[in-house]
């Protein structure tokens, strides 16, 4: 791969890693909804 | 309009699965990757991730809040949740692209989930052990029933599987949300996960030489990710990246409404939304620009994957690369692959499903199982002139009208009456209510001008596309007295069948491809004011109460 292949793709995968992850765990970590939302 | 008693979401994982399951589709592994490689390879992630930040992050905020904010009023499918919006006696109208647009999709997409259902069955079966690459790709055409010149095609095998197909997701959905569209999210999606890494692990580590490969499969990942600068001064690039965030992410169609409709008043749509969306972009980015282009060109060259790279791709090649694996590997492979596809597919379909239904109970006052029957009959029947006139392209007609231009039109439409009818402070309100995370005050402004403006912009741009590709030189045609030249695949090129040399309805006593597709174009007519007239019906029983 060329150098700048491989810069534009560890670029962007590090961006998207990131957010996905952040905003999973942030979820994740924030918990449940309600009690009375789960049946 | 009652609410539909007892339907919740069992857990927060759940509904952010099932949100990403539908965003995550065939779409992810097949157009993803022919769109980059079709758009300047590494660049066309510059437009695409900004097209992700203006367009698509508000867009999913305003879907999830329209539909939780229908769903604090009982309603769980958007002609209801449009009502609530407004005065205006007008805007559940726009609330039946909602329905539309799913019931449609559903049809033709429930069939190619049956293909990938299909190949993993044959797969398994052995079928393709032995056979070469020309056979392979027949064994697809015979399966459509398209290898012949019949106008009619009836696929015996491609029935079944599709009905096998459709009755999996009635039952699915049958049950119900936590016991039913939960439950598969979260089996389906994580098994999508590992399924994808483990095809994705094989193209990074296939080498020239190896298990019959040609070339290096980096050499599909260097195609992919070369940035070609210059194709940011390209409209078409900017077109195609806004065309591709819309289709991932399933915005524009009615069922992120409908999830969010089960959540309640005060639970957080800002962060589930943005978990949802990442997720589907983790998915696309990296699983699926991983897999399909690397590998085909491990084995065939980048000038074919050039000139071949497209949807059917994912069928007609990828089970021939695979036989280089050996007899074990291969079968694997490929109930690896079909089997990833089936789960994208399935969580899609699905979500197809359930605003449908809710449509139906909340009208009709049917249960949730009278409701699935209801669906599953009308998908059967919009779905076999699909089938049967594949080849004169009644499976296109319903693409182009329903799961392209509708999803422009509905996404332009809720953009524009979320943010100026219901009001940008009523609506930055809805969005911030609950929230487990804080947004940027900008996205305030990008709210009310700056994604409008994006919608508008994608929804011009691919009504009046000119022939050339060159907008100013047509600009500059047209203000020379020239004219304008429409391309054959713009809105009003396809409704004026541009590019086609015979526009007669019959040819010796036979139906044209011109004849199906404008008969097409009047069942899809037909559906949409049925659906309106349901609407006019029941809300008029409601005022007369």
């Amino acid at each position: 791969m060329s150098l700048e292949a491989i810069l534009m793709m560890g670029a962007t995968w590090s961006v998207v890693i990131f957010f996905s992850g952040k905003f999973l765990i942030k979820a994740l970590r924030k918990g449940e909804f309600d009690e009375t939302n789960r049946k | 309009m009652k609410e539909i008693k007892g339907e919740r979401w069992g857990s927060r994982i759940g509904l952010i699965f099932a949100v990403a399951g539908n965003a995550v589709g065939l779409g992810n592994f097949l157009r993803f990757p022919a769109q980059a490689a079709q758009n300047g390879g590494g660049a066309f992630i510059i437009p695409y991730l900004v097209a992700f930040l203006l367009m698509g992050i508000p867009l999913l905020w305003v879907e999830w809040a329209i539909g939780r904010h229908g769903g604090k009023y009982g309603y769980n499918s958007t002609p209801g949740m449009f009502h609530k919006l407004g005065k205006g006696k007008y805007l559940k109208y726009i609330g039946v692209f909602g329905i539309f647009n799913n019931l449609v999709i559903a049809a033709y997409y429930c069939y190619i989930e049956s293909w990938t259902l299909a190949y993993v069955w044959h797969s398994l079966a052995g079928t393709f052990t032995g056979l070469d690459s020309n056979a392979i790709s027949a064994f697809f055409s015979t399966y459509l029933n398209i290898d012949n010149t019949n106008s009619i095609n009836i696929p015996g095998t491609g029935i079944i599987f599709f009905i096998l197909t459709l009755g999996l997701n009635l039952w699915i959905l049958s049950k119900g949300l936590s016991k039913g569209i939960e439950i598969v999210s979260k089996i389906a999606l994580p098994a999508l996960l590992l399924f994808g890494v483990i095809l994705a692990m094989r193209a990074f580590t296939l080498d020239a030489g190896e298990s019959g490969a040609v070339y290096d499969a980096m050499t599909g990942f260097n195609f992919l990710w070369t940035p070609k600068f210059e194709s940011l001064s390209d409209p078409k690039v900017w077109l195609a990246a806004a065309g591709q965030i819309f289709f991932t992410l399933s915005v524009g169609m009615g069922s992120i409404h409908c999830y969010a409709s089960y959540l309640r008043e005060k639970d957080d749509i800002a962060l589930n939304a943005s978990a949802a969306g990442w997720m589907n972009e983790f998915v696309e980015i990296i699983l699926g620009a991983s897999i399909v282009i690397p590998i085909s060109a491990a084995y065939l060259g980048l000038e074919w994957v050039r000139s071949n790279v497209g949807f059917e791709m994912g069928f007609r090649t990828m089970p021939s690369l695979f036989q280089n694996w050996g007899p074990v590997l291969s079968v694997i492979a490929g109930v690896v692959w079909f089997g990833l596809l089936f789960f994208a597919g399935i969580t899609s379909s699905l979500a197809m499903g359930q605003p449908v239904m809710a449509f139906f109970q909340q009208t009709l006052n049917q249960s949730r199982k009278k409701s699935a029957v209801t669906f599953g009959i009308l998908t059967l029947l919009l779905a076999l002139p699909c089938i049967l006139f594949y080849r004169m392209g009644v499976f296109g007609e319903f693409d182009y009208w329903a799961g392209t231009f509708a999803l422009v039109v509905f996404a332009t439409a809720e953009m524009i009456i979320f943010a100026w009818v219901f009001g940008i402070e009523n609506a930055w309100g809805e969005i911030r209510k609950g929230a487990d995370m804080s947004i940027p005050m900008v996205y305030k402004f990008v709210l009310k001008y700056i994604t409008p403006i994006f919608l508008i912009a994608v929804l011009v741009g691919s009504t009046l596309k000119p022939a050339t590709g060159d907008w100013i030189l047509e600009l500059t045609n047209l203000f020379n007295g020239d004219g304008w030249n429409f391309a054959a695949d713009s809105v009003v090129g396809t409704i004026l069948h541009i590019g086609s040399e015979n526009l007669a309805y019959f040819s010796n006593g036979t139906p044209t491809d011109i004849f199906i597709k404008d008969i097409s174009r009047l069942l899809l007519s037909i559906l949409f004011i049925s659906l309106s007239f349901l609407t006019y019906r029941h809300w008029k029983k409601e005022e007369s109460k």
